[in-house]
């Protein structure tokens, strides 16, 4: 039960914290002293507080998406072990179930973006499509491997019997880890695939699609993007730690390798600058070569042992 | 251990083919060197031998050293473009390749049974960074590149021969040393004597060589 109150307390908390903590590494890097980490909560607050300006051009599909996107989000936060190893709903095949609710919180960000009829925001929703389209072979293709390796169709309990599985199932650990790292520079929107401080719009893929979004909306959008990067920092956290850990140590290793990330994304974010738009297929298309290789070993492992499942 | 530094070394095939710099696809080179010396230095617990003693030199201060300072000085001495100017666009080169290797791994599976040394991960990526670097050769437009994709070529062959390194005899690796030497050589002098000739170093030059004598 303890898991569970945890578990919503961590999706309430840690996306602001997130964040905060990565404009503090990027405000030390750049030699300022910078906002606090409780910045992005304060921001939240403050524009749950304000009224919002809606474009007359747009329909019902504007109003509704922030909400929706922020619906979908948490609900695919329900099938994410968070600590111990332990989701809030677990069932056989949730992996596609949440990645299509993603999807659709994606779909609505995308028609939302092409509702206001601003031909930035159409050509923010173009880029979005075509990197989610490279993204998505890449969750699939490294998940249905863990999943086949493992013998295990659900997120929970997904990586325990990997860590058994001797050298390989390292390897596939340390590879799937790379390909989710990438991911949340992707979907979070994070420097090299997507500057989130920019306001030149040619450049810009996510931030251009919420122009239009003020007020509560903007804040319902922010929170749901920065817990999606709580998810897939999860994912990660959960292929780390180790089988058998009390909740307290669970919660410890937890909340290192999500406050590890934050700083390494801090880091990349202050280390180096936006891709291209032409280098940036390439970066995500890694993901996906990344994924095959991960497939590949999967096939080695399961060629060798007759079985099918290692134990 | 030996599983990851193959397959750190099929990584290293991926990402020659979107870097657009030369000299960073020099640095990789050089770190296929260090992997290869690394896999060396795993796999064999024999004692030391004349035949171990070479492998490491050659990785380590000809692979990982010579060769890409060789390529270094030719770089700056033709004061070569700094891009690799491909025909096709890099991220086309990147899905060609990691198909090459994924296929690579996934074909060499089915070749059971392999011998205890040749694992179907050694086997495939070899195969595989021998395919992407001709791939590499062909798709790349300067000499300099050409030059090391020949390099690379060589670093996979390497890789696969490392499998059956503890039967090899030390006159094949004298030859397969030989092999790269003269090749680098001989292209580094050519090159040279190309960029005195035509001032320029890019393959499509070449296309337009003719017989310039019977100027009527």
């Amino acid at each position: 039960m303890i898991e569970y109150i945890l578990n919503i307390a961590i999706i309430s908390v840690y996306p602001f914290l997130f964040i905060g903590i990565i404009n503090k590494i990027k405000a030390f890097w750049g030699g300022r002293e910078g906002a606090s980490v409780f910045q992005p909560l304060y921001d939240f607050i403050k524009l749950l507080k304000k009224g919002e300006v809606i474009s007359s051009t747009t329909s019902f599909i504007f109003n509704i998406t922030p909400s929706l996107n922020l619906a979908a989000v948490l609900f695919a936060g329900l099938f994410v072990p968070l600590i111990n190893q332990k989701a809030i709903i677990s069932f056989e095949g949730d992996f596609i179930l949440f990645a299509y609710i993603l999807a659709l919180s994606r779909f609505f960000s995308i028609i939302s973006a092409m509702d206001t009829g601003s031909s930035f925001e159409g050509m923010g929703a173009s880029r979005e499509v075509s990197f989610s389209t490279l993204v998505e072979p890449a969750f699939f293709i490294t998940i249905a491997s863990i999943a086949a390796l493992s013998g295990v169709n659900s997120f929970q309990n997904l990586s325990l019997i990997l860590q058994n599985t001797g050298e390989t199932g390292y390897l596939i650990i340390i590879l799937s880890i790379v390909v989710i790292f990438m991911m949340i520079l992707v979907e979070g929107c994070r420097v090299p695939v997507d500057d989130p401080n920019t306001h030149l719009e040619l450049t810009m893929v996510h931030e251009v699609m919420i122009l239009d979004n003020s007020g509560p909306d903007l804040a319902l959008i922010n929170y749901a993007n920065s817990l999606k990067m709580i998810l897939f920092s999860s994912l990660i956290a959960n292929l780390m730690i180790p089988a058998g850990a009390t909740l307290l140590n669970a919660s410890i290793c937890f909340t290192g390798i999500v406050l590890f990330l934050a700083i390494l994304i801090g880091t990349i974010e202050s280390g180096t600058a936006r891709y291209r738009m032409t280098r940036l297929f390439e970066f995500i298309f890694l993901m996906s070569s990344v994924s095959l290789l991960i497939l590949a070993l999967t096939m080695i492992a399961i060629y060798e042992s007759p079985v099918g499942v290692i134990k | 251990m030996i599983d990851t530094l193959i397959l750190l070394f099929g990584l290293t095939g991926l990402l020659m083919s979107i870097k657009s710099r030369i000299k960073t696809i020099i640095n990789i080179l050089s770190l296929q060197g260090v992997i290869l010396f690394l896999i060396i230095l795993f796999s064999h617990k024999a004692s030391l031998s004349l035949s171990y003693l070479f492998l490491i030199f050659e990785t380590l201060i000809i692979k990982a050293l010579f060769i890409p300072s060789l390529l270094n000085k030719i770089l700056l001495k033709n004061s070569v473009d700094r891009e690799t100017e491909p025909y096709i666009p890099n991220f086309y080169s990147l899905v060609i390749s990691s198909f090459i290797l994924f296929s690579g791994i996934t074909i060499s599976n089915y070749y059971a049974p392999f011998s205890v040394n040749m694992t179907p991960l050694f086997f495939g990526v070899s195969f595989s960074a021998i395919l992407t670097s001709l791939f590499f050769i062909t798709t790349k437009k300067k000499l300099l590149t050409h030059v090391i994709g020949f390099a690379m070529l060589e670093n996979g062959i390497f890789l696969f021969s490392l499998a059956i390194a503890d039967e090899m005899p030390l006159i094949v690796n004298l030859g397969v040393l030989l092999d790269v030497f003269i090749a680098v050589f001989i292209l580094g002098l050519l090159i040279g004597k190309i960029n005195t000739v035509f001032h320029d170093t890019s393959s499509c030059t070449l296309c337009n060589l003719k017989d310039c004598g019977c100027d009527d």
